[in-house]
């Protein structure tokens, strides 16, 4: 005979569960009918499609190991069957039901008797919720294995260029063989999300769901995952898909694939040409490759920024060998820009903020700069002409770009990470007089990016934060528009669900 | 309670009615009435069954029974069947033709009766009755037996009244099991092997022996009584699997098995360890190739007999490869005919869906396949016999997948391997310059051979076909996917299907072997 069984866990104590498991009579969840005592048994009557189930089962206790043993004495089944046995877990109790049986019917046994044992297991679900007031199943299947509906999950969407955004519900697609699915818990809010949401690219997809600065812990695996497990803390970040074949991308440079994918607002061409939605939601489906670790000592928080401006900062630093001995400038102090500070900082260069006013000052010698200095005020030029190795620059308004090149060394190089979408006004003059470069970077490969995340957990780098409710959303984008905020805005993803 | 007429069957030994020596029958409850209140009905059977319950007063749910047959009756009737034999094979091969003919004909007469009875036992009428027609139709027709007769036997005269013969010559004794989900066509394909000269043995499964042996005792039973066949050419009982018996028996010489793949093949080693002929009629994985330029609303309709029995028969089609150009025009009649095919009373009109007796492993090969990349396009639910979506039902919703690529198709179980469950992945392949040839290629590396089907009019792809797809037991062309039609065959295959000696199946010839006979006259020079 199969045995079926279903575990459950509950708060109460082993020994009252067990107590409450031999007064049959007071079961009365939605499944029976009703159970009486007889001199013969217990006679239990169990609804089954309509109909019902009977028999008189007589039940012995052994006390010592809290475990009942139950056998039909007459009935429905030609045998049937089982047991209870509670088990002290914690401070409450595990309670594991087992029930056997055979029916008469043999060329439909496979059709009834799964759905017999699906009644009896709920049933002995039930009287244990029931009796305890609380019980979970830890395992044992009573329903079917979902048959692949595309979950729908709660998130916030701009319905159309420039409109705020408001709660809804998508839907995720369902887990493939390499996709890794995951609980969001909190999610960064870029700048470029507000640029996106508003139109300001002209290439956004509406409703748009932004977010790409996501962290989280893993929930359900595809079959053939093999770098993730279930209950692993990690990140997403600015691209969900590339090609995977072409020379970046085997060179693990998959931010510059001409095919890849970001993570939102984008058309997945791999996974059936649906449009890509991004972080600003409770869960997410990620192929695995594009699944980062996030080391134990980051907290999820502080991690989720890391994912976009972490990398797009990390990235040009050690192309350019930011280090020991170099002279790196960070202009702007923002969301990139703090943490380019960190960064670079960590890296061992002498780190110098370039911010608009002294306002930011203390913040900036505090996140590890070694000088501050305004470029509101023309003597910072002539005072730093010529110093740099590399100059980040993390503002995306329009600058002085020649201003800016005369503070490079000889053969610097300015590299541009924040974006603007005007045209540079640059001079060639600039450029050929100390053999300078100016260049831009984009956010990192996957590979680059593990690393990131590895070196700011060794060098405790997280992104300064302002965790707020999904419900503050719109606020915040003000706020990013206009500067405010230090430095970065994460928003609790638990506040998605309304 | 009133009493009511019942059909008891005996076991049929050496042309005997033989009971069980503890009388014990096992009897036949209605599928409506399982159905209906699903524990008492299998109370009253175990109460039955049990000989605690009189069968003549427990009500209408009761049809009928068969003596449960025992070891000693299971081997006395393979003595029966060795002692009848010889004698049995020295009939002329005109007769038994005539034998052959007379019992299509028959079959023909009872063929109502007969549905009744595997209606009662859970058969849908509108498949039962069918089903039964092509088997006069196909197995006992003059074309597939004259087409086996002209392979048994072809003489060449030689000089000074001297002739060189090649014939086939019966192997002897041949047992046969047929499977719970098409017992009664598989027994009486079974008894085919009567005309090859052997004399048989067939054992009813206990679940649902009644239409069987009923099958068997009016229809073949009386017209091998008339011609005089000597007792013991056909037996009849019904029991528990009898392989293992069979293998030990020297009497045996023929085992054909009907079930899993799986199974199957081990059986077919311990057969032939055993020095058994295995004939196995195992697993399909049929294919269905519906091309551009095909006639869509008959494509659909023979791809939904999948939906027949819930995909519980072998011989149906278990997916689809539907060129990218009529994909969406396809799918969208296949998901309107799932839509429409529902659950019911097997005595009902228009009911075609039987009980799963695997769905735990339907919903899993969909939820691993939309895991994989496939999309559900209908169906994933357990439904009630009425119809209602019920998570205790006993019935599943016919689903549809749309499989995008070949190369998912290839990795993806539901389309490669046999699903016995109401479940149509549609394979939709990318469209390139070879994709025909690729098509038949990935038809050719099906690890089933059964049937597969085209639906194509472009006469130099059916040529390709003809040409190219040499594996499995039929290929149809623009033809319903699982009909059998006379003189083509209706069993066998190659590969999983067939095992290692897997050919089409016509019991007339896999259950003889050839000989040649060489006589001379005047001596040898």
């Amino acid at each position: 005979m199969k045995e079926h069984r279903v575990a459950l866990r509950t708060p109460m104590p082993a020994d009252e569960v067990f107590d409450r498991l031999q007064h049959p009579e007071s079961f009365t969840e939605a499944g029976i009918e009703s159970v009486e005592p007889t001199a013969e048994g217990d006679r239990y009557a169990l609804r089954f499609r309509g109909g019902l189930a009977r028999w008189i089962q007589r039940t012995e206790a052994d006390h010592a190991a809290r475990v009942l043993k139950f056998d039909q004495v007459s009935g429905d089944f030609v045998d049937f069957g089982g047991s209870w046995e509670v088990t002290p877990d914690g401070t409450g109790s595990r309670i594991v039901h087992r029930v056997a049986f055979r029916t008469s019917v043999p060329h439909l046994a496979g059709a009834i008797e799964p759905m017999i044992a699906r009644v009896l297991l709920r049933a002995a679900a039930d009287v244990v919720s029931g009796l305890t007031g609380e019980a979970e199943v830890v395992e044992g299947a009573l329903h079917d294995e979902a048959p692949g509906a595309k979950p729908s999950v709660a998130a916030y969407t701009a319905p159309s260029a420039g409109a705020a955004l408001e709660p809804t519900t998508i839907e995720r697609r369902p887990l493939g063989p390499h996709d890794v699915g995951i609980a969001i818990h909190y999610c960064g809010v870029c700048h470029s999300d507000v640029h996106q949401v508003h139109g300001d690219w002209g290439d956004g997809t509406f409703p748009m769901v932004p977010g790409h600065e996501i962290a989280g812990v893993v929930t359900e695996i595809g079959a053939d995952v093999t770098r993730h497990a279930v209950g692993d803390r990690v990140g997403v970040g600015v691209i969900v898909g590339s090609c995977r074949d072409c020379g970046m991308c085997v060179q693990g440079l998959e931010q510059y694939c001409a095919k890849s994918v970001e993570t939102y607002a984008a058309i997945d061409r791999y996974h059936g040409g649906e449009p890509t939605r991004g972080g600003y939601s409770t869960h997410i489906v990620t192929d695995e490759h594009f699944v980062l670790r996030i080391p134990d000592s980051l907290p999820l928080d502080q991690a989720a920024p890391l994912l976009c401006a972490g990398i797009t900062t990390y990235s040009p630093l050690k192309h350019w060998d930011a280090g020991p001995g170099k002279k790196v400038a960070v202009l702007g102090l923002g969301g990139l820009g703090h943490l380019a500070v960190k960064i670079a900082h960590a890296l061992g260069a002498e780190v110098t903020v370039l911010s608009r006013s002294e306002r930011k000052k203390d913040d900036g010698l505090r996140l590890g700069a070694d000088h501050f200095h305004a470029t509101d005020d023309p003597a910072t030029f002539d005072l730093l002409a010529g110093t740099f190795d590399l100059v980040v620059c993390t503002v995306s308004s329009r600058l002085d770009v020649d201003a800016y090149l005369s503070l490079l060394a000889n053969g610097g190089t300015m590299v541009y990470l924040g974006i603007t979408d005007e045209p540079l006004g640059v001079s060639v003059f600039s450029l050929l007089r100390g053999r300078t470069s100016l260049a831009g970077s984009q956010i990192g490969g996957m590979a680059e990016t593990q690393e990131m995340l590895d070196f700011c957990a060794e060098h405790g780098i997280g992104a300064d934060v302002e965790v707020i409710d999904a419900t503050r959303i719109n606020e915040a984008f003000d706020r990013v528009r206009h500067g405010d905020v230090r430095y970065r805005f994460v928003i609790d993803a638990s506040t998605f669900e309304s | 309670m009133t009493m009511h007429d019942l059909l008891m069957y005996p076991a049929y030994i050496d042309g005997k009615d033989v009971e069980h020596p503890e009388g014990r029958y096992v009897h036949t409850v209605t599928a409506r009435s399982v159905l209906e209140d699903t524990m008492p009905a299998l109370a009253l059977k175990r109460d039955l069954d049990a000989g605690l319950v009189d069968p003549r007063r427990a009500g209408p749910s009761v049809v009928g029974g068969c003596a449960l047959a025992d070891d000693r009756m299971a081997a006395d009737a393979l003595e029966a069947a060795a002692r009848a034999a010889p004698e049995w094979a020295r009939t002329s091969l005109i007769d038994r033709l005539e034998i052959g003919a007379r019992i299509g004909e028959r079959l023909r007469e009872k063929r109502d009766e007969i549905v009744e009875l595997l209606v009662a036992e859970g058969q849908p009428r509108d498949l039962a009755g069918p089903t039964l027609d092509e088997y006069w139709l196909a197995d006992f027709s003059s074309e597939t037996l004259s087409f086996c007769a002209s392979q048994m036997q072809t003489s060449k005269h030689r000089g000074r009244g001297g002739h060189a013969t090649v014939r086939r010559v019966p192997d002897g004794v041949v047992c046969v099991n047929p499977p719970q989900n098409a017992s009664t066509p598989n027994a009486l394909f079974g008894a085919t092997a009567l005309l090859a000269g052997n004399a048989v043995v067939i054992r009813a499964p206990r679940g649902v022996p009644l239409a069987t042996t009923h099958a068997l005792r009016e229809v073949v039973v009386p017209v091998l009584e008339e011609a005089g066949a000597p007792t013991g050419t056909l037996n009849i009982l019904c029991g528990p699997p009898m392989t293992d018996l069979w293998l030990q028996s020297p009497h045996v010489d023929d085992i054909v098995y009907v079930g899993s793949s799986a199974k199957g093949l081990e059986f077919e080693r311990a057969a032939v360890a055993a020095g058994k002929k295995p004939v196995l009629e195992l697993a399909g994985n049929d294919c269905v190739v519906v091309w551009a330029d095909a006639d869509l609303d008959a494509a659909a309709t023979s791809i939904t007999e999948n939906f027949r029995q819930s995909g519980q028969i072998c011989n149906i089609p278990n997916h689809v490869i539907a060129h990218p150009a009529i994909a969406d025009a396809l799918l969208e009649r296949l998901v309107a005919i799932a839509a429409a095919t529902k659950p019911g009373y097997p005595d009902e009109e228009g009911v075609v869906l039987t009980p799963v007796l695997m769905a735990e492993q339907h919903f899993a090969d969909i939820a691993d396949a939309v895991r994989r990349g496939a999309r559900l396009l209908h169906g994933g639910r357990r439904l009630e016999v009425d119809g209602s979506p019920s998570d205790t039902g006993f019935f599943v919703e016919p689903a549809v997948l749309r499989v995008d690529g070949l190369d998912l198709a290839r990795s993806t179980p539901a389309v490669r391997e046999e699903t016995f469950s109401p479940l149509l992945p549609v394979v939709v392949p990318e469209n390139h310059d070879g994709l025909f040839d690729e098509v038949l290629e990935f038809v050719g590396s099906n690890r089933y051979g059964l049937r597969n089907s085209f639906w194509v009019e472009d006469e130099r792809l059916i040529a390709a076909i003809t040409a190219k797809v040499t594996t499995g037991g039929v290929v149809n062309v623009n033809d319903s996917h699982s009909a059998f039609r006379p003189f083509l065959p209706t069993h066998g295959g190659t590969g999983l299907t067939g095992g290692v000696f897997g050919e089409a199946n016509y019991l007339m010839l896999r259950t003889t072997r050839l000989q040649g006979v060489n006589v001379k006259r005047g001596g040898a020079r």
